[in-house]
């Protein structure tokens, strides 16, 4: 289903404008659903609701896209986000993702010009989180001045950014394949050629 | 009850060694190489060489990435979880489980440990440094506690024969304050490492960067490095237990050997409470100890023994003796007292943009050492502060984590890109600093609270003093110019404190010194109140010097024991 017929039908039957929020739930519970369907994917978030799940998909899907090396959804990123708040966090660690985590959502999908983050084709999703990126890293902002909702906000972009690229990183597939991995390394170079030991990647561990 | 329910005929053994990490491991070798019918007493679980279920595991292979739940630590981990690293999916059965075996404060202290044979030697952190006469002659220099009862070259064989055992990797330095042993070759440094001990060695007269001097072996001799033994494999993970026997630990040294010999007989699950004491003799007839799987209670007695249980566990097996016996065996007021660890976790980081065509191979597990240069004794190093420090630290290239916040670097393609590349190269400095004896720094028993097993606790009050106060400053500030001085950009210094016992290098509670009046054990690690007892774990250390302690426990472990055996020799026992 293509995403604006998506938008369309969804008005249709609720015969209401779509939220952004839901809209982008849907539309990337549509892409997902896809994949259910086709027997890709299979997780079903124990954490997050699925408008939580799915924009920290979609979030993790732009960040780290697959290209001619896996995506984070080809390593099943927003599985290990789910599980590592779900699981690992305190209680008031999870809830305070939770709040940080509505609070970027409203923000990235309701901006005030334009469309929202998951309502947007995959190269302009790109650009607008680029564009987020650039706002929450922006040294000279004061944060503690801004309203605690904007702080909330920044917290948890950079707590799942981490958690987006630990993932992918830490994954068997990107260990094993992208990376160069030696789990043995039987001796210690001091000072070796990078691009003769690794053809000028990093080591997986 | 008799721990066979056969008699006394069964339980009786020429020794008794309470615990088997660094100090006990060592204590079971010679005493069962030197023919004796030798007990071991481990409070926790066994181990053997090999039992290291997450040594061949990835990251991914971890739930969460290795991470324990939050709900887990609380439940189990709170005060073991301190370090900040030892609670993970890779080494939490290491760790006790705080429930389990709990303990109360009156100050803050970390008391990091793990029970199951091997202990500590599991996952110590392998830095083995001699003490030099500047140590030995410390106190007495200070007129600080009480003078050591032993001087350096008293010690210095000894330090040759553990050192040739266990496999010290190092390099020669000709350092008066840090003297050299006998080495197997030392860890390389890498390409930054090597730039920054130029730089200090140009700039900084009489400060030198050295590799770390570690029990790893970088030339492995079968005939030499016997148990179950191998090359170091630059894996660095070490703390899991290591299946080549690329470092030294009781489990892949000490104990096969011991064990090799027939005459060791090791017994986990079994927690020494109590010596039984001879009043008449004023000798130790054996000890009490509770099968931890039973509830059981035992006796076994021997001629002489060896409490290697840990500098706190040993003395508070000697503190509930006074309890459970009835007797003084504290004929200072010493015992308990002065208890010491490392202060640390101040230094300071760099970067670099050089090297970026370079990486190493292998993973290291070591990096550089800087030894102490603060008072050494002469005008030019004195400060206002007494003792000094020396610095752990290392150099490598930035992982994923630092792209996190990296402003050049815009998300999608462009990070996915960055990140299979490696980062900068960056370095870092931790001085690791000497604490001064208190005798008011105790630990004492608490009877109301029991463990798991039903014994009665431990309760700390110990706190950092002045004079270690008094050197933070220079310890931050020398670490940054160092790195400065060895070309590193943007250096930052930190001070995020640390409580005692944090450092895992607990000391002193019985410490040695040259009468019963003023010490608990004397020169010869022989307890005053029952000379066939012998304290050769941390508890014995009447000063604490500024380098990681283990390889001195080792020492005087061994020549505890070859003192025993003469003793026992000459029917002195």
């Amino acid at each position: 289903m293509k995403r604006r017929d998506l938008l369309r039908y969804t008005a249709y039957i609720t015969g209401a404008a779509v939220s952004a929020p839901v809209a982008s739930a849907l539309l990337a519970g549509c892409k997902r659903d896809e994949a259910v369907a086709a027997g890709e994917a299979t997780y079903r978030p124990a954490f997050f609701n699925d408008e939580e799940y799915n924009f920290i998909s979609r979030f993790a899907d732009t960040m780290i896209p697959k290209t001619d090396t896996p995506g984070a959804l080809d390593v099943g990123v927003p599985e290990i986000v789910d599980k590592m708040v779900g699981e690992v966090y305190s209680e008031e660690n999870r809830e305070n993702f939770r709040t940080g985590l509505k609070a970027l959502m409203d923000r990235m999908e309701n901006p005030e010009d334009g469309a929202g983050f998951s309502a947007r084709e995959t190269d302009e999703a790109l650009v607008y989180l680029q564009d987020q990126d650039l706002h929450y890293k922006n040294p000279d902002t004061e944060w503690d001045s801004l309203p605690e909702v904007e702080g909330n906000a920044r917290d948890v972009y950079f707590d799942l950014k981490s958690q987006v690229v630990g993932a992918w990183f830490n994954s068997q597939p990107i260990g094993t394949e992208v990376l160069v991995y030696d789990p043995v390394p039987g001796e210690y170079i001091p000072c070796g050629d990078l691009q003769e030991l690794t053809g000028g990647k990093a080591w997986a561990i | 009850m008799k721990f066979n329910s056969q008699g006394d005929e069964t339980v009786t053994y020429d020794a008794i060694v309470v615990g088997t990490g660094i100090s006990g491991g060592w204590a079971a070798m010679e005493l069962s190489k030197k023919g004796l019918k030798t007990l071991v007493l481990e409070k926790g679980r066994m181990v053997q060489h090999g039992d290291y279920p997450t040594a061949n595991l990835d990251t991914w292979d971890f739930d969460n990435l290795g991470r324990v739940p939050a709900e887990e630590i609380q439940e189990h981990y709170q005060k073991q979880n301190r370090t900040g690293y030892t609670v993970s999916q890779q080494s939490k059965h290491w760790f006790v489980k705080d429930d389990e075996h709990p303990y109360s404060e009156s100050a803050r202290f970390d008391w990091m440990r793990g029970y199951h044979v091997g202990g500590r030697s599991i996952m110590w952190g392998r830095h083995s440094y001699r003490w030099s006469e500047l140590d030995f002659s410390a106190n007495a220099r200070d007129g600080i506690a009480t003078p050591w009862p032993v001087n350096y070259a008293e010690i210095d064989p000894w330090y040759t024969y553990v050192e040739t055992f266990a496999g010290i990797s190092g390099e020669k330095l000709g350092l008066s304050q840090l003297p050299d042993g006998n080495f197997l070759p030392m860890m390389p440094l890498n390409c930054v490492e090597e730039q920054v001990r130029k730089g200090v060695a140009e700039n900084m007269g009489g400060r030198v960067v050295t590799a770390g001097r570690v029990a790893h072996l970088t030339a492995y001799n079968p005939s030499v490095h016997l148990g179950t033994r191998g090359q170091c494999q630059y894996r660095n993970r070490c703390i899991r237990g290591c299946p080549y026997g690329g470092y030294f630990s009781s489990v892949s040294s000490t104990i096969p050997v011991a064990q090799d010999t027939g005459n060791m007989t090791l017994r986990p699950n079994s927690s020494v409470y109590s010596l039984i004491y001879d009043k008449e003799n004023k000798r130790a007839k054996g000890v009490r100890f509770r099968d931890s799987e039973t509830g059981e209670d035992h006796e076994a007695y021997a001629k002489v023994v060896f409490l290697c249980a840990s500098a706190i566990a040993s003395s508070y097996i000697v503190m509930n003796t006074e309890h459970e016996e009835g007797v003084t065996m504290d004929t200072s007021g010493e015992l308990g007292g002065n208890l010491m660890d490392h202060h640390f976790r101040v230094g300071a980081n760099g970067v670099t943009d050089e090297y970026g065509d370079k990486i190493t191979k292998g993973r290291k597990p070591n990096g550089v050492y800087i030894p102490r240069y603060q008072n050494l004794g002469d005008r030019a190093s004195k400060k206002d502060y007494l003792r000094g420090w020396g610095y752990q630290g290392g150099a490598g290239r930035d992982s994923w984590g630092h792209l996190v916040r990296e402003m050049n670097v815009k998300v999608g393609p462009e990070l996915k890109d960055a990140l299979v590349r490696p980062g900068k190269w960056t370095m870092g400095l931790t001085a690791f600093a000497e604490t001064l004896p208190d005798t008011n720094n105790r630990m004492t028993i608490n009877r109301d609270v029991t463990d798991k097993d039903g014994l009665p606790t431990i309760n700390f009050d110990a706190k950092w003093g002045e004079n270690e106060y008094a050197m933070v400053e220079d310890m931050m500030n020398d670490a940054a110019e160092m790195l400065e001085a060895g070309g590193l950009k943007d250096v930052r210094t930190y001070n995020a404190h640390s409580y005692p016992g944090l450092g895992i290098h607990e000391m002193g509670t019985a410490r040695m010194g040259s009468s019963p009046n003023n010490s608990v054990v004397d020169k010869h690690n022989r307890l005053w109140a029952a000379p066939n007892v012998y304290m050769t774990d941390g508890a014995f250390m009447t000063s604490a010097a500024c380098v990681n302690p283990s390889l001195t426990y080792m020492a005087f472990t061994a020549r505890a024991a070859d003192h025993a055996v003469n003793e026992l020799k000459k029917m002195n026992i």
